[in-house]
């Protein structure tokens, strides 16, 4: 358990990212993948973003390592705005860790090369050196080290997950952020490299800002959790808390959508959310959620909520509101 | 890397076409590097045996086994030092139409935006004119000769390069593990030329083939225009134009030239599409 | 029956040698019921269903003591019968609905094109009203502007909808569907599986529901059939698979999901991989990953199927109830 004390390592301040496409034949168009999101990831914790297709998590991920360029809004790590890092700096204090095991290592490279490359892009290590602590780090993730050697089309995906695991953490960075690092693997293989994490996180005092659609997964490894709908964060808090009380609306019907052998529940008494995420370009007036939620009255279709912030926790929901009043 | 070749090389042996081009080449470039030293004559010796055919015809003159020309020029001989003109276009125009095409693709590719459009707007309108036409202008502006020949046909070489290096990019440049590059901090130089280009070499070999067998043919051609090599010098377009009187009494002299041409011609496509099966496939087969 | 499998084998060859992709599968479907095939990667899940629609490669050799559906008997059809029983007894749908919609083609040209191929002679008055019928059936919003949109402007979860019209646009008796919700988001992968159960009684049709997710697989199906590497290594009704299986693959995949696992617990995993299926170990194909495995289970033979009140298991050490 968490104590409440623990320093922020991670912040997003009302972090935005539009994409603007200009055409001569058409207006312009705007898309606000990521509108005012803020949050905090505490050190030696898990912060879980879940959300669908969609809702912007990928795109925070992408603007906090600055593979995107944000539009407006900060991001602090270890209290530094990351503007003030060059990509070489900042690779100590922040990796990423990506979806895809095919996709993801350079197919020319050797293991050890990929494991290596943050390092020595920064360092005027030796190869020799290089090596040797690359081979290191593919033994810490589970991995022979006679395996060094070879090419990525020779290794399975999990284990191609495990290099992309040893690749982040060759700088010895702080915060890892995880963008759907189990979702292309098989659910024994996921079993695997989610247990591998959580050795890392406790042996390493790492934090993980763990992005994933799968709620299943989240629930057991995050501590707390932010879930995204239409680019904007719209319930926060301590995992166990929102999993056990959803209190938005998009909460509790991700949580009921997702399929569970545990539960007895019928396939028919599941409760759907009807209609489908509406266009980016052109969201609700209002609160993003209120063409399909099943509580909408007048003042959402008018109005966005402003966040509601009670014992730990933050919601985006004019009913929210209107409980504790 | 080398279990890559063994298994392409394999894929390649099956394709008999492939491996009959891969042979005749060579022959080719055996013949090119060493066959000059062993010509009987020299490219430009004067005799006075004119118009002798070759030792299947019926003006057969022994010392002249292919016969010879209107000058007395011993065809078998030029054919040889013809090959090694042949080879030293062919790699001239390959190196450089394909470095210069390759860092256009890589650049365009890369950056977007407004150097892709300028580039490749560029590389437009040299594709948009028959390549012989353009290269006929260069010759003209730079005036005739092997060399300049060799660049006419280099520059009318560069799109076909330039717009496959610039697929693949485009292709890579999205991939994870080119995202990955860039949060750690790689140059921009780095993840062009170590992480991308590597990526993008087999379309590239496949161009590099098919180049070589037309840098040889269009420059065979502005030379049979008489705006490439130059007499003396034996090159087997130069040999063509030289023949074209003498199609009726001495068809041997227009044929043989035309037939060099040909087979490397065709070897190096049915190399380069021998290539293309056996390396598209590897591609595909990548998970 | 309406599906009679028994002892299929479906092998391919390489340069390498043969090797076998699918191996003595058999099973039985009921009509009106839903049977749910959960497996990993390389199991052959999807080489089975290919071959249930004749869609095997040309190098891939099949074999089977039985293979029947309907009465008829699938080994001996030819290529034209077979346009007889593909779409129009036999629908497929599949994982990508974005890519298996013709992107170049409108949902209009594709659902009528679905339908005059699987109603042969239909006038063509009928086809356009069919086809927004079908729409409206899958739950398409306003059919009549959705039918002349292209792909790319459809959601995945539209895109699916209009899948499961074509795929059933021939009032198929059985509906292969593959993955079909893989790709889609939590909430519209609900609405998927109520649509596919709601077609499924309506229409009096049997479905293969072929996915890796267990979950989904437990909520949709009322049969569960496990495979590994080429084998059905159990099988049996819903509840007996979740609650009471017998093998200890079966018992690895559940424990391997972190439903409700406490995060302080660590997650069970499987060790191991998959294995090689050019190069089978001998005897069990899970012995080498199975912490029950003894030597009897690595020795030369096929192990034999137990079948027992209703349910089967491919094993010689099955977890048996404790408590």
């Amino acid at each position: 358990m968490m104590n409440s004390e623990a320093r922020t390592i991670l912040k997003a301040n009302i972090l935005s990212k539009y994409y603007v496409s200009e055409s001569m034949f058409k207006p312009k168009q705007t898309v606000k993948a990521l509108d005012s999101v803020s949050l905090e990831l505490r050190e030696g914790e898990t912060l879980g973003l879940v959300g669908e297709s969609g809702c912007g998590k990928s795109t925070l991920a992408k603007t906090i390592i600055g593979l995107e360029k944000k539009t407006k809004g900060s991001i602090f790590i270890q209290g530094r705005e990351i503007s003030t890092f060059s990509p070489k700096e900042l690779s100590s204090h922040i990796q990423m860790i990506f979806q895809d095991p095919y996709n993801s290592l350079n197919p020319r490279k050797k293991a050890w090369q990929l494991v290596s490359d943050p390092l020595r892009v920064k360092s005027s290590a030796s190869e020799s050196e290089l090596k040797k602590i690359a081979i290191e780090l593919i033994e810490r993730v589970g991995l022979r080290p006679e395996l060094a050697d070879r090419y990525p089309h020779m290794f399975s995906g999990g284990q191609r997950q495990r290099l992309g695991i040893a690749r982040a953490l060759i700088t010895k960075p702080k915060v890892i952020i995880c963008d759907e690092p189990v979702s292309a693997l098989d659910v024994s293989v996921q079993a695997q490299v989610i247990n591998l994490l959580k050795e890392l996180q406790k042996d390493l005092g790492l934090s993980y800002l763990f992005i994933s659609h799968d709620l299943s997964v989240v629930k057991y490894i995050a501590d707390r959790i932010a879930v995204m709908y239409l680019g904007k964060i719209v319930e926060q808090g301590r995992a166990d808390a929102v999993f056990n009380s959803p209190a938005h609306p998009y909460t509790q019907a991700l949580i009921n959508s997702a399929p569970d052998f545990n539960s007895s529940v019928e396939l028919s008494d599941i409760p759907t959310i009807s209609g489908e995420l509406p266009s980016p370009l052109n969201p609700p007036n209002g609160c993003h959620f209120s063409n399909r939620c099943p509580h909408t009255n007048d003042l959402c279709l008018k109005e966005y909520p402003l966040y509601h912030n009670t014992e730990d926790r933050l919601v985006a929901c004019h009913l929210a509101d209107k409980k504790d009043r | 890397m080398i279990q890559n070749y063994r298994e392409i090389f394999f894929e390649l042996k099956k394709n008999k076409g492939a491996l009959i081009g891969l042979i005749i080449i060579g022959v080719f470039f055996t013949l090119a590097i060493f066959g000059p030293m062993l010509a009987p004559f020299s490219e430009s010796e004067l005799s006075e045996h004119l118009l002798k055919d070759p030792f299947w015809g019926t003006k057969f003159q022994h010392s002249h086994f292919l016969g010879t020309d209107d000058v007395g020029r011993d065809t078998f001989s030029r054919l040889l030092f013809g090959s090694r003109v042949s080879l030293f276009i062919g790699i001239f125009v390959t190196i450089l139409s394909g470095t210069i095409g390759t860092l256009l693709g890589l650049v365009s590719g890369y950056y977007g935006g407004k150097i892709d459009k300028l580039i490749m707007r560029g590389i437009d309108i040299l594709m948009a004119l028959p390549s012989i036409l353009l290269a006929i202008v260069v010759v003209s502006i730079l005036g005739p000769g092997l060399v300049n020949a060799i660049i006419a046909v280099a520059i009318v070489s560069i799109p076909s390069f330039t717009r496959i290096v610039r697929a693949g990019v485009i292709d890579e440049k999205q991939k994870q593990y080119v995202q990955a590059a860039r949060t750690f901090g790689t140059s921009t130089q780095e993840i062009i030329f170590k992480e991308i280009l590597p990526n993008c070499t087999a379309p590239l070999i496949i161009q590099t083939t098919l180049c070589f067998s037309d840098g040889i043919l269009n420059a065979a051609a502005l030379s049979f225009l008489g705006l490439g090599a130059q007499p003396p010098t034996a090159e087997w377009g130069i040999m063509l134009s030289d023949a074209r009187s003498f199609i009726e009494s001495s068809p041997w002299l227009v044929t043989l030239p035309g037939l060099c041409i040909l087979t490397v011609v065709l070897s190096f496509n049915l190399l380069g599409d021998g290539l293309r099966d056996a390396l598209d496939p590897r591609l595909k087969k990548g998970k | 029956m309406l599906l009679t499998v028994k002892n299929l084998s479906i092998s391919f060859e390489t340069d390498n040698g043969t090797f076998q992709a699918v191996r003595n599968l058999s099973f039985q479907l009921d009509k009106n019921k839903i049977l749910g095939v959960v497996g990993e990667s390389g199991c052959g899940k999807s080489i089975t269903n290919l071959a249930l629609m004749g869609l095997l490669p040309p190098e891939a050799i099949v074999t089977a003591d039985e293979l029947t559906f309907d009465g008829l008997n699938l080994l001996e059809l030819s290529e034209k019968k077979w346009s007889v029983v593909r779409g129009k007894k036999i629908g497929m749908i599949f994982q990508d609905p974005m890519t298996a919609l013709n992107p170049c083609f409108t949902v209009r040209y594709q659902l009528e094109e679905a339908i005059r191929y699987n109603h042969i002679g239909i006038p063509s008055d009928q086809v356009y009203p069919m086809a927004l019928d079908l729409l409206s059936m899958v739950g398409i919003p306003d059919p009549k502007s959705r039918i002349e949109c292209y792909p790319y402007e459809l959601s995945g979860g539209m895109a699916q909808r209009i899948m499961i019209a074509m795929a059933i646009s021939g009032h198929p008796k059985l509906l292969i569907a593959d993955e079909p919700t893989t790709a889609l988001d939590v909430t519209i992968q609900l609405q998927i599986l109520k649509l596919l159960k709601e077609i499924q009684e309506k229409n009096n049709m049997s479905i293969i529901f072929v996915s890796h997710d267990l979950n989904v697989i437990s909520k949709i199906s009322d049969k569960i059939q496990v495979m590994y590497a080429g084998e059905i290594i159990e099988s049996g009704s819903k509840t007996k698979i979740i609650n009471e299986h017998k093998h200890p693959y079966t018992k690895g995949l559940l424990e391997s999901l972190p439903g409700h696992k406490k995060s302080t617990e660590k997650l069970f995993s499987i060790p191991g991989i998959v294995p090689d299926l050019k190069n089978r170990p001998t005897g069990c194909q899970f012995s080498p990953r199975c912490e029950y495995s003894t030597s009897d289970c690595e020795s030369n033979k096929t192990i034999e199927i137990n079948d027992h009140d209703g349910q089967q298991w491919r094993c010689l050490n099955p977890i048996s109830r404790q408590n």
